[in-house]
């Protein structure tokens, strides 16, 4: 049923796309609509770029979901930069909180009414394409010169089935932040790069008396991704990328839990408070001297370091290592267009400027995300940086987010409730690991 | 000239012109004319979103699926009576319109009374009470959150200095602290909402009541309880249904402050049917929990209407 109504709407959007290409006669016409103009490109895959796409004017409503004051920094900086390189149009910009953002898109896909870009994180990919609402790029996207200035891999994160949803801005790299004058005051030396000795430096870190914990544990929103990838580091890449069905082991799945869920109910070395700490209160109770270790990605570089003394007081390590696989993942955020837009053109422009180099270096500059472009990672600011040294490792260790549809729903609404049970002692870890994989092999009809 | 409310002989209305408009204006014809712009918007604005939502809970439409509704009968209403999800939310729901409400009106009522005596600068203390409800939910729910929390809140330090601990784990992530947190911040944004409602009703009781009963020799609590309260009454019944409604239906602090969490424990119905919708996409499911919330509400409401023999002459 599933593959039978995409492949219907495929079909209408193919015959759609045909005919309106047919009517209006012209190649750039087709380059705006989505399956006629892909298949040209997929079949020549060797073939140049023949045509630019056509320079935009006029309006481009664009929904983002940025809300911390770096990344609106970064994103002004952007904007700005946009602004002087194609003055002739005119970038409204909507700011939507990430737990509205499925909410107005599924309302403009229904209504038809929506931005004409947005943001896409890989998270959400698979859920927005199959919702529907989201361009084929392939066309523009092989038309655009810098198209390989971003490594394929990073391309491929943000593509499905062959089509090209969102071209990559930046990427959000794991890595970890210590403070090294914690670790020093207690005479650790070397920095954890198993969980096993994450799990013995947090207890060591912990003192109770003084109101400091070992690790800050991310228990509330958002945390749920924290247990994919401890899955992953536990069992091995949790889905077949061939099949998308289901690989997790439940005993690698129990092992997980009960590692996690131990660092709260045995070892006492996370703050109490860890079943409700999402980003506001993992984040602050670190800068505030609460947590000695935490787990997160470049993105919150500048953050971090505008109130701790960077090498002195915070440092940053790459996520440890599991039992069968690393934890650390990379993964990037693009942007795309909206199936309903009525300037595709111009919103082409703003989006594949994103994509540039410069963009994404005067992004890095404010926020410390991780840009995609190839050259952008020569960028004196990355040079400079001794912490980037860690982020350049966790690229080469690393391992891209899955993406398949439910994925974000599965962690919101499975991971993190039964998680937050177990810490809180009213499941056991066996049971809310058992509940964690059964769901994962409902969603992805794994038999 | 003709009456309004007589009717119009022949000969009259041969003789007068304006008597046949009159008769036109009085007709039942006439009034469904008058009536067709708001038929057309109560149509437009409930009928056919009612018809919708009850069309689709009684269809299965999950989006990662499929565009398209599947016709299936009450199969959904049956998912959910064995739901238990649905059961431990509706258990909630219930727990945080109980005490929501009996909080909520037992304080509006204290500060309604106090603020029905006159004083100089009565206005400002007015406006004072008044300023949680006038506060936006969002702002509401983070600057509870952050006062809240177990380590850095400022309440909680405030407190911690008059003996009261509530670090440690505090309030958010001790499931089962976590709905009265948010059942307090509630209590403090709603409470203005009776206050306002009893306010009035109180003003409109004629001051010669108190002094009457002041000679018969009653007491406050007495004339409170004997003339204030039954005069009240209509008061409190509306301001009672209207808040029960908004507590059964609106998750919005609960979804700022908890989510649900920790693990389900404030997990209430419309957050459930919120979460279905837009994070599973399961459209059919969640149209049948929130027509099952419809008719709960409709059927509390009859209840409370005939148990309290509103509308009836005594």
């Amino acid at each position: 049923m599933d593959s039978n109504s995409v492949s219907r709407r495929k079909f209408i959007g193919v015959a759609g796309g045909v005919a309106a290409s047919a009517a209006i006669g012209g190649p750039a016409s087709a380059a705006t609509k989505k399956p006629a103009a892909k298949k040209p490109a997929v079949k020549k895959p060797a073939a140049a770029p023949v045509a630019v796409n056509k320079p935009g004017t006029g309006v481009v409503n664009y929904w983002n979901h940025f809300t911390a004051a770096a990344e609106r920094a970064g994103f002004e900086s952007v904007t700005a930069g946009f602004k002087k390189a194609s003055p002739n149009i005119d970038l409204k910009v909507e700011t939507i909180q990430n737990p509205d953002w499925m909410t107005k898109y599924i309302n403009a896909v229904m209504s038809k009414s929506g931005p004409d870009a947005m943001m896409v994180t890989q998270a959400r990919l698979a859920d927005m394409a199959r919702i529907g609402g989201m361009v084929d790029l392939n066309a523009r996207a092989k038309a655009w010169p810098d198209f390989n200035d971003n490594p394929a891999t990073v391309n491929n994160a943000l593509a499905l089935n062959g089509s090209q949803y969102a071209l990559p801005v930046f990427a959000f790299i794991d890595w970890g932040y210590y403070r090294p004058d914690f670790f020093a005051a207690k005479g650790i030396k070397k920095v954890p790069t198993t969980l096993e000795e994450f799990r013995l430096a947090a207890i060591e870190l912990t003192d109770p008396t003084k109101k400091i914990y070992g690790f800050g544990l991310r228990g509330g929103a958002g945390g749920g991704g924290f247990i994919t990838k401890l899955l992953h580091a536990y069992n091995g890449p949790i889905i077949d990328p061939k099949t998308r069905k289901s690989t997790l082991e439940l005993d690698a799945a129990v092992d997980a839990l009960r590692f996690w869920v131990r660092l709260g109910t045995k070892d006492k070395c996370i703050p109490p408070t860890a079943a409700s700490d999402g980003y506001a209160q993992f984040m602050g109770s670190f800068k505030a001297g609460g947590t000695a270790m935490v787990l997160h990605h470049t993105g919150s570089y500048v953050e971090i370091t505008t109130p701790l003394k960077a090498e002195i007081e915070v440092k940053t390590f790459n996520y440890p290592k599991g039992p069968k696989a690393e934890m650390t993942n990379v993964s990037p955020l693009g942007n795309g267009l909206f199936k309903g837009t009525t300037n595709p053109d111009a919103g082409f422009e703003w989006i594949s400027y994103w994509a540039s180099k410069k963009a994404q270096v005067d992004f890095l500059q404010a926020t410390g995300y991780w840009p995609t472009a190839t050259g952008a990672s020569a960028d004196p600011f990355i040079k400079n940086t001794p912490a980037f040294r860690v982020a350049e490792n966790a690229l080469k260790i690393g391992w891209t987010s899955y993406t398949f549809p439910g994925v974000e729903n599965w962690e919101i609404n499975t991971i993190l409730p039964n998680v937050q049970k177990a810490l809180n002692e009213t499941i056991t870890p066996e049971q809310a690991a058992r509940n964690i994989w059964t769901e994962l092999r409902d969603i992805t009809d794994t038999k | 000239m003709a009456k309004v409310g007589r009717k119009v002989g022949y000969s009259e209305r041969r003789a007068n012109p304006l008597a046949r408009y009159l008769n036109i204006l009085e007709g039942k014809a006439f009034a469904w004319i008058l009536l067709i712009p708001s038929l057309l918007l109560v149509s437009l604005f409930i009928i056919y979103p009612l018809y919708r939502g009850i069309s689709l809970s009684l269809s299965e439409l999950e989006l990662l699926k499929g565009p398209d509704a599947k016709f299936i009968g009450i199969d959904n209403f049956r998912t959910l009576l064995h739901d238990p999800a649905v059961a431990n939310a509706a258990k909630n729901t219930l727990k945080y319109t109980v005490v929501g409400l009996i909080s909520q009106m037992a304080l509006g009522m204290a500060a309604a009374l106090l603020l029905s005596r006159e004083s100089k600068f009565i206005w400002a203390a007015r406006i004072a009470v008044m300023l949680p409800w006038f506060m936006p939910p969002v702002v509401t729910a983070y600057m509870w959150r952050f006062m809240l929390d177990a380590q850095y809140g400022i309440v909680t330090i405030l407190v911690s200095h008059i003996g009261i601990d509530i670090g440690g784990q505090g309030i958010w992530a001790n499931p089962d602290k976590a709905l009265y947190g948010v059942l307090f911040v509630e209590l403090w944004r709603s409470y203005p909402f009776f206050t306002l409602f009893i306010l009035a009703g109180i003003q409109g009781i004629p001051a010669e009541l108190r002094e009457s009963t002041a000679i018969d020799g009653a007491s406050s609590f007495q004339h409170f309880r004997y003339v204030m309260l039954p005069l009240l009454k209509p008061v409190l019944f509306v301001s009672t249904i209207l808040e029960a409604i908004k507590l059964i239906n609106s998750p919005t602090l609960v979804l700022l402050m908890t989510e649900g969490g920790p693990g389900d424990s404030t997990m209430v119905v419309p957050l459930l049917a919120f979460k279905k919708a837009y994070q599973a996409y399961d459209f059919g499911y969640a149209s049948a929990i929130s027509v099952a919330v419809l008719i709960a509400i409709s059927g509390f409401a009859m209840v409370y209407i005939r148990s309290v023999g509103f509308g009836k002459e005594k």
